[in-house]
């Protein structure tokens, strides 16, 4: 029940945290349009892009879950041994 | 050394001199080997880096001279749109070309929907520009901008069904003749001709306007009706009648006045008036013939212009049943007394007409004249006229035809049956340089009287074509494209952005809220903020979304700031085409607009903010336990 709460929890956390992450990788690309008007294609890939940004946000932080508890694991080992 | 170790000695010598030079051929044969195969394969990579961009060379070429066309076969599309896929198309600059590898990746194939129209025969792709051709071929169009009027006379039968309708914007049926007394037509045979004529079917095929010519030809009758207005009310609600009988296949009428006496002036004038306000009403149009002069001022132009769409100017019968000498049936230039198509046009341009609602119709006909005892002192006689084709056919294989300058017309001299004649006309040549005097004139169109008289002669058509007619390869833009892969979606999250943005605000403030809800427990206080590193992290998630929202709110174009990329963009174009004022005034409207500050002042107001809720905690914790 606890591991449940916890997934929940962080998944909530991954759902929320992926959107500012979604913003500043669109910001950070730089779009610009081709000509002074964003044409329909245009307009429509860099919602694609926001949209790749906010998965990769999704996804990095349950890789950033991973590294918390590779990171932990071996240190514990260490302290361990 | 001994003596008998000498020869010994010089065998080996020998061998070993032997050796050496043999080793020193090997190793020489080796190095030349070596060279030589250094030599072939570096001239064989060459030749392959010559290779790859020679293909290079002719991949940019193609792509630059796209051959890329999509043939219309009527044999499958059959829809009433044409779809084209292909592969998306990549700018030459901006995010697309920055990121074309993820574009490509999402977007394998773009789908374009264009409208099939009859005269389409193959779609091109210009790839530099990205601009779709509609390729209409060989057979031709007729500029937008330009009028072409024939009309098909009653007597010409079916004739209608050879038209050449592409270079034909619109097509008179000649005639609707009135009856003075009644308004009604007098040649009930011929409107039933009209009636079950598949005419109007040919017209609206190829999109050309169908009109019905209207005629009333005779001086006392035009008196006559003029002055009945029954009988003008009877004849507007019977041709409106038969205008509505092929819904849709009728634009208007071609209205046809000849010998109106001079006091029917501003009868004539109430008439037309009367007659354009109750066609406007139903959507028709009035072009009104005109002579090419008006003799006695009995047409008020200046009242007209603002009452029929097109004047048509009847720009021949200049010589011929009325005339004692022949001459020109339509001369451009005539002597100072004598009327001529520029005078014609000027008296318009005079009265303050443009160009543009005037149309110049010329004839497809030729009239002969017996001339045998004109070099004798006496008169010469109209003989006959002749269509066009049949002058050809008549005098051209015998005569050769003689150009006079002056009306930039031609004629030939027959002796038939010991008679002289003289057969005035107009051929390809001669109307080719009407066409465009017509042009420079700046006139809406030229007209043909009559279809059928030239029998499709395509030395006329091409003149026509080559005057007034549109490119063959004319700018098309498609009815929509649509990507493959996500496109579509994204296009509707894209559509309704604001309510998913609006549902996904909600949700966050329900997750938030329930965050809050649970500090209510002193213990998941005291574990969530006893620790400075829990502290530091929610100090940070809370700057970050000060930072957010004041830069949300500071900013037009929230989410990408596109319009400020366009914006700079823009005077970057500037810098570069050196209009340096520009650049410089549109950099500072970017800062003014878009202060880089937002930032410091997000940090600062969160910075602060942290500070303040940190205290209260650290100083009310025991109170909140």
């Amino acid at each position: 029940m606890k591991v449940l709460a916890r997934e929940l929890i962080w998944f909530f956390i991954a759902l929320i945290l992926a959107t500012p992450v979604a913003y500043f990788f669109s910001q950070l690309l730089g779009l610009k349009p081709e000509g002074p008007q964003l044409t329909m294609e245009e307009d429509v890939f860099q919602m694609e892009l926001f949209i790749v940004g906010w998965i990769i946000g999704f996804i990095c932080t349950y890789f950033m879950r991973v590294i918390i508890w590779a990171v932990s694991k071996n240190l514990i080992k260490e302290e361990d041994s | 050394m001994k003596l008998n170790e000498f020869p010994q000695l010089m065998s080996r010598a020998k061998t070993c001199r032997i050796l050496c030079l043999l080793a020193m051929f090997i190793l020489s044969g080796l190095t030349s080997y070596g060279q030589v195969r250094k030599s072939i394969y570096g001239a064989k990579r060459k030749i392959r880096t010559e290779i790859n961009r020679t293909k290079r060379d002719f991949r940019g070429l193609d792509k630059a001279l796209s051959s890329n066309k999509r043939t219309v076969d009527s044999s499958l599309d059959t829809a009433d749109v044409i779809m084209w896929s292909m592969k998306p198309h990549i700018p030459n600059s901006g995010m697309i070309h920055d990121y074309q590898y993820v574009y490509n990746f999402l977007h394998t194939q773009q789908e374009y929907t264009f409208p099939l129209d009859y005269d389409l025969k193959s779609i091109e792709w210009d790839s530099i520009n990205n601009l779709f051709y509609k390729n209409i071929g060989g057979s031709y169009k007729l500029d937008d901008n330009v009028e072409v009027i024939g009309w098909h006379p009653h007597w010409m039968g079916d004739a209608y069904k050879y038209y050449n309708y592409k270079l034909l914007s619109m097509i008179s049926f000649y005639s609707y003749d009135i009856d003075p007394y009644t308004g009604s037509y007098w040649n009930p045979e011929v409107i039933e001709q009209l009636r079950n004529s598949s005419l109007p079917d040919s017209a609206a095929k190829y999109g050309t306007k169908l009109l019905i010519s209207v005629t009333s030809l005779d001086k006392e009758y035009n008196s006559i009706f003029l002055g009945n207005e029954l009988a003008q009310d009877q004849f507007i609600y019977e041709i409106l009648e038969l205008l509505r009988e092929r819904e849709g296949m009728f634009a208007g009428i071609d209205l046809n006045f000849e010998e109106i006496d001079p006091d029917n002036r501003d009868d004539f004038t109430h008439f037309v008036k009367k007659l354009n306000a109750q066609l406007i009403n139903n959507d028709y149009m009035l072009i009104l013939d005109v002579p090419y002069f008006n003799d006695g001022n009995v047409l008020d132009y200046n009242e007209l212009k603002n009452h029929v769409v097109y004047f048509n100017i009847m720009g021949y019968d200049f010589s011929g049943v009325h005339s004692t000498y022949p001459g020109s049936i339509s001369p451009l230039q005539a002597m100072d007394t004598q009327p001529s198509l520029e005078t014609s046009v000027n008296d318009f341009f005079n009265d303050g007409i443009d160009g543009q609602q005037i149309i110049l119709s010329l004839p497809l006909y030729g009239v002969t004249w017996d001339i045998t005892n004109l070099e004798k002192g006496n008169v010469s006689f109209y003989e006959k006229s002749l269509p066009y084709y049949q002058v050809i056919s008549n005098y051209e294989t015998e005569y050769n035809p003689y150009y006079d300058a002056f009306s930039s017309s031609f004629f030939f001299v027959i002796n038939e049956n010991g008679r002289k004649m003289m057969c005035w006309y107009e051929n390809e040549i001669s109307l080719e340089i009407k066409f465009r005097w017509a042009k420079e004139k700046n006139l809406k169109g030229i007209g043909l009287w009559a279809l059928g008289y030239s029998q499709g002669a395509p030395e006329i058509w091409q003149g026509v074509a080559d005057n007034f007619g549109a490119d063959s390869l004319v700018v098309i833009s498609p009815v929509s494209s649509e990507l493959s892969g996500p496109y579509g979606i994204v296009r509707d999250i894209i559509k309704y952005k604001k309510v998913i943005g609006l549902g996904f605000l909600v949700f966050a403030g329900f997750v938030v809220l329930g965050f809050v809800l649970s500090l209510k427990d002193w213990r998941v206080r005291e574990i969530l903020f006893q620790k400075q590193s829990f502290r530091v992290v929610y100090s940070l998630v809370f700057i970050t979304l000060v930072v957010f929202g004041i830069q949300w709110l500071w900013t037009e174009d929230h989410l990408f700031q596109t319009k400020r990329n366009m914006e700079i963009v823009q005077a970057e174009q500037f810098q570069q085409a050196g209009e340096l004022d520009k650049a410089v005034s549109l950099y500072e409207s970017i800062l003014k607009t878009y202060p880089a500050w937002n930032l410091i002042i997000g940090i600062v107001f969160g910075a602060i903010a942290v500070l303040l809720i940190n205290m209260a905690f650290t100083r009310y914790r025991k109170l909140l336990k």
